[in-house]
């Protein structure tokens, strides 16, 4: 292995990962995917969380659960669809499995739970359940759901939704109490897709939009930064740390996320945002090359400080005291230069993100 | 660090190496969603670790081999690579050029030796962390690299005679 070989790999696998998916919505797939988990984990308990996973909800957030389907418009104000009965909520029922007990009475209707995201102007990100209601292709599902006798899909091939995180839970109605009904789920690719397909195709209008949490603040929204952070500084020092803090050259745009942890109570707070123009990152690179390893600057005497992000392939993340010495992250500490934090503050001055 | 903060930061990171460790973009995606996962379940444990991202990469390599050790059967092992052998480029530049021939020849080796050479010149990691991070020898680490560099350059060489 001599370095022209070195030389060839390494460009070939960084040509390589460059051609990786975008991590769009990750972060919502692992979170769907955990509650799904739950609720195989719960079992028959799992009656108690009867929601559809997350890939199941943005579908039928973008309104395509059927051809009429329709996502909810903005805002928890009143729908013009009829509510829907106390005894129907996400979050209740009992499972009574696949294929459904013969002596299952005829259900009056039919809801669906729909996890997903949405922004609202002036509040932010919130993660939000919507509550809908089946109004065509029931009869299907509840044929699907009766068969008793079902071929499997051969693994590895011939499933169309390996790698689907959510089983699809169908609320029906049955007049004074509800049950729930969930496609069979396995680990690999044994899933019945009929009852899926089936599921999927219903059309279904929405009854109500409930908020569930807030993901991002409006800040947070418009700037793509985090509502809170850690203050990633003040971790516990790193043994291995290297002679010189560098950051790669950047083409594509670089985040700065201000936080604000001067309220001990809670997490630092996001206070503040710019994407930084060309010139600053040069400037920015510069002195982060002039940082130095030092015994004396700790991580842990600031409470203001910034989140620096390259957004290219080789990028960085890189942390940064605004009324402190310390900047690098990890757990490595450097002692940055004055210039180092009036670069960043500047910017944030001059021309920060507006929510 | 919050795990939202986590996957916020380095998402695409694991999502480039899972991708270079699969070759397919849906592997890759179903691989990181995994690895998250798990880490999602001990997040406490992890965030408290040295480095959480080492962690979580080990998660990621770790169930990668394991995924593909269930579904693999063609891998057989081979000699150490001769040092005193003449000398073949592993790529050569025009198959550098080839995006495409390069994923083909990455997707011949097996899982193993193909991870060896993502960790030591993607991730940049020396012998002893990737012999840290995959459980195994720094000495397996260094032979598995050597027969993954032999069996690349042997791929070049049949590209080259077909030329």
């Amino acid at each position: 292995m001599n370095d022209s070989d070195e030389y060839r790999i390494r460009s070939a696998l960084l040509a390589e990962a460059a051609q990786a998916p975008a991590p769009d919505g990750l972060l919502e797939r692992v979170q769907g995917a955990a509650r799904a988990r739950r609720r195989r984990v719960l079992g028959v308990w799992s009656a108690a969380v009867a929601c559809v996973g997350i890939v199941v909800a943005s579908v039928a957030l973008r309104g395509v659960t059927g051809p009429t389907a329709r996502p909810a418009a903005p805002g928890d104000g009143p729908t013009t669809v009829a509510a829907a009965p106390a005894y129907i909520s996400c979050g209740t029922g009992v499972d009574v499995g696949e294929p459904l007990p013969q002596d299952l009475p005829q259900p009056k209707g039919a809801y669906l739970c729909a996890w997903g995201q949405r922004t609202y102007p002036g509040e932010g990100t919130w993660e939000v359940v919507e509550l809908r209601r089946v109004t065509g292709g029931l009869s299907e599902v509840l044929a699907a759901f009766s068969v008793v006798e079902r071929v499997t899909p051969a693994p590895p091939t011939g499933c169309p939704y390996d790698g689907v995180t959510g089983p699809p839970t169908v609320i029906l109605d049955l007049g004074d109490h509800a049950v729930l009904v969930s496609p069979r789920w396995g680990e690999t690719c044994n899933r019945y897709v009929d009852s899926i397909r089936a599921v999927e195709a219903m059309v279904t209008e929405v009854v109500s939009t409930t908020r569930v949490g807030q993901i991002a603040s409006p800040m947070a929204a418009a700037s793509g930064c985090q509502m809170a952070y850690k203050n990633v500084l003040a971790m516990e020092p790193s043994k291995d740390v290297p002679a010189l803090l560098q950051i790669a050259a950047q083409t594509g745009p670089v985040t700065v996320c201000a936080y604000d942890g001067s309220d001990s109570s809670e997490p630092p707070r996001l206070d503040g945002a710019v994407v930084l123009f060309p010139r600053e990152v040069e400037l920015l690179r510069a002195e982060v090359a002039l940082a130095r390893r030092d015994t004396f600057c700790r991580g842990n005497e600031h409470s203001l400080f910034a989140i620096v992000t390259g957004s290219d392939p080789v990028g960085f993340s890189l942390a940064v005291a605004l009324d402190g010495c310390a900047v690098g992250d990890w757990g490595k500490v450097y002692r940055g230069s004055d210039r180092l934090r009036a670069i960043l503050s500047d910017a944030l001055a001059e021309h920060p993100v507006r929510p | 660090m919050t795990f939202e903060a986590y996957v916020e930061a380095r998402g695409a990171a694991l999502l480039r190496l899972a991708y270079l460790l699969t070759g397919h973009a849906q592997d890759a995606e179903d691989l990181v969603q995994s690895a998250l996962l798990d880490a999602l379940r001990h997040w406490r444990r992890v965030a408290a670790s040295a480095s959480p991202d080492a962690y979580v990469k080990k998660i990621l390599v770790n169930r990668h081999l394991t995924n593909r050790r269930r579904r693999w059967h063609g891998e057989r092992p081979t000699d150490f690579a001769d040092p005193d052998a003449p000398h073949v480029p592993v790529l050569p530049r025009s198959d550098l050029e080839d995006r495409e021939t390069f994923h083909e020849q990455l997707g011949h080796l097996p899982p193993r030796g193909r991870a060896v050479l993502v960790l030591r010149y993607y991730e940049d990691l020396a012998d002893e962390q990737i012999a840290e991070l995959l459980g195994i020898a720094a000495s397996s680490v260094r032979a598995t690299a050597s027969r993954a560099l032999a069996a690349l350059r042997a791929q070049a060489d049949t590209s080259e005679e077909r030329r």
